[in-house]
């Protein structure tokens, strides 16, 4: 099978338990949605994927490999990225060092050279300030610079944690439309929101994590209009 | 008369704050990107030293010739420290654990020192090193020269390594968010190593021009750690150049305090600038250049 699953996984913080036997599946292109409020577990689902947590029972497997117990750089190199939550952008290094580390497995000069440019045709105002501190943007262009940073990788699947989190109205519709972008250009994504309403516009399929286990899934229309979500995450009044 | 004396103890402050410097620069790094206060760092000071004198004494390398050679092999020796003891503190992200573990390999080394080298009293100096010159009216000799030469060419090569080449970068980036770090495909726990082994293996460069200079027997370590300490607090963390500043006015401090007020009391000094610059700025004259400074 290609693209990523996830079987089963359990993953508790000491005695905490965090995740209860999630299962979910990012089949190869187009956008996944994983929602679910504050505590979720869905930033220690997006960790697990990472390899920055082993799941204590359960496994994650991309295109037929399990990499559940590999570390961080391996799993990257393997071609999952994730975009961190709370951004993580090298404050003191400059906007175009940022990028570069995004490429730091990529040892051909020539090849870090034209993904640079493509970054910059994509991100038109980080190449404007490529030479200014990474911390000396503000929060929604930083999340821009951890998403063009992340795609520096080349990864075959880009996990986003809540890329709209504690950003203005008009940079995240700008954000949910390069997320579409992306995901055009055959990167699959796995997208981890609380903003249920736009993810769910952009995803052809979305589980919803409520502490620790899925407790629902399905295509974003139909559960745009079912009336759980709706009740739960929604707002009855839409 | 009064000038050149002036002169003299300005020319002495700066060879003392280069080796200050280099012999803190390591520190600065590691507390920098592990986040470990390095109690063995005095240690490794010390082991550059006494490598260097048994370069000289086996096969009669000189000392500045020997400075390769003791850099490659503290870098091995401080990469393996910091896969087998110390990686232990930084997963475990506690200061008290990597007080105790550093503390501990600075004992384990300083009898290994004991053990092959005894406890008495060591120097470096060969008969050049006394060929004293003079500009204007100020004395140099070829131990301060050749001393204040090699930590200002190994300062540039760190600076270098981390603003321009990939892995300084790397190690840069490392500082900043070490989880991020790894998301971008850097083996952080590799960077750790090296950045451990490349500290030092300066700290052993420093430690041949401290030989040079003065006399070192195997309980200077704590010496050195301490200095290093004081040099981190003035300047600031995580960068040559707040290493070369801070080793800069600790040099000063003490030439001068010893010139003018007597030479008992330049710790008065020291302290005293030390105390002030924690009031004005906590994070040190350059603050830190990973994280950045309020
Ligand atoms: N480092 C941690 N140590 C202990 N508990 C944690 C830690 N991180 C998260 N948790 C707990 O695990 C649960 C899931 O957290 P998280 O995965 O961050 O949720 P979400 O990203 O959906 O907001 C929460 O109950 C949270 O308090
Ligand atoms: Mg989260």
């Amino acid at each position: 099978m290609t693209g990523l699953s996830i079987e089963n996984i359990h993953y508790a913080y000491g005695g905490a338990r965090a995740l209860d036997g999630v299962s979910l599946n990012v089949p190869e292109g187009g956008i996944i949605a994983l929602l679910g409020s504050n505590g979720a577990g869905k930033t220690t689902t997006a960790k697990v994927i990472a390899g920055a947590f082993a799941p204590s029972r359960g496994r994650v497997v991309f295109n037929g490999e399990t990499l559940s117990g590999m570390p961080v750089h391996r799993v990257m190199r393997r071609g999952i990225v994730l975009v961190p939550e709370g951004r993580q952008v090298f404050a003191q290094m400059t906007i175009q060092e940022n990028l570069l580390m995004g490429a730091f497995k990529e040892s051909n000069r020539s090849r870090v050279a034209e993904l640079l440019e493509k970054s910059f045709e994509t991100f038109p105002r980080l190449k404007e300030r490529r030479s200014q501190l990474a911390g000396s943007l503000s929060g929604g262009e930083q999340q821009m610079l951890a998403i063009a940073r992340g795609l520096m990788g080349e990864p075959r699947l880009l996990v986003l944690d809540e890329p709209s989190l504690g950003i203005m109205p008009k940079l995240v519709e700008e954000i949910f439309v390069l997320i579409e972008r992306v995901a055009e250009s055959g990167v699959s994504i796995l997208l981890i929101e609380q903003n249920v309403r736009a993810s769910l516009r952009v995803a052809s399929h979305a589980y919803v994590l409520e502490k620790g286990r899925i407790i629902l899934d399905g295509e974003g229309d139909a559960l745009l209009n079912d009336a759980f979500v709706q009740n739960a995450y929604l707002g009855v009044d839409d | 008369m009064t000038g050149t004396l002036f002169l003299q103890t300005l020319v002495d402050g700066l060879i003392l704050g280069g080796i200050f410097s280099l012999s803190a620069v390591g520190f600065s790094l590691i507390f920098g990107v592990l986040g470990v206060v390095n109690l063995s760092h005095g240690i490794f000071v010390l082991l550059g030293a006494y490598l260097g004198l048994a370069l000289k004494e086996a096969w009669g390398i000189d000392p500045l010739m020997a400075i390769p050679l003791v850099f490659g092999a503290l870098f091995v020796l401080g990469g393996l420290v910091q896969i087998t003891l110390v990686s232990g503190a930084v997963r475990r992200g506690s200061l008290m654990s990597s007080l105790l573990i550093t503390f501990g390999v600075s004992l384990m080394l300083r009898d290994l020192i004991i053990l092959v080298f005894g406890p008495d009293v060591q120097s470096l100096s060969s008969s050049w090193l006394f060929d004293t010159f003079r500009i204007g009216g100020v004395i140099v000799d070829g131990a301060r020269a050749s001393g204040l030469i090699a930590s200002l060419l190994s300062l540039g090569l760190l600076s270098y390594v981390l603003y321009r080449s990939k892995v300084g970068r790397a190690m840069r980036a490392t500082a900043q968010q070490d989880f991020a770090a790894g998301l971008c495909g850097i083996d952080v726990k590799k960077i750790y190593a090296m950045t451990f082994g490349v500290s030092a293996g300066f700290a052993g460069v420093s430690g041949i021009i401290v030989g040079l200079i003065n006399p070192f027997t195997p309980f200077d370590d704590t010496h050195w750690t301490l200095n290093a300490f004081v040099t981190v607090v003035l300047g600031g963390v995580g960068s040559p150049v707040g290493a070369l500043l801070g080793g800069l006015m600790l040099g000063g401090i003490s030439t001068f305090s010893s010139q003018y007020v007597g030479s008992l009391y330049p710790n008065v000094f020291i302290f005293g600038a030390l105390l002030l610059m924690l009031i004005v700025r906590p994070n040190g004259l350059l603050g830190n250049a990973y994280k950045g400074s309020v």
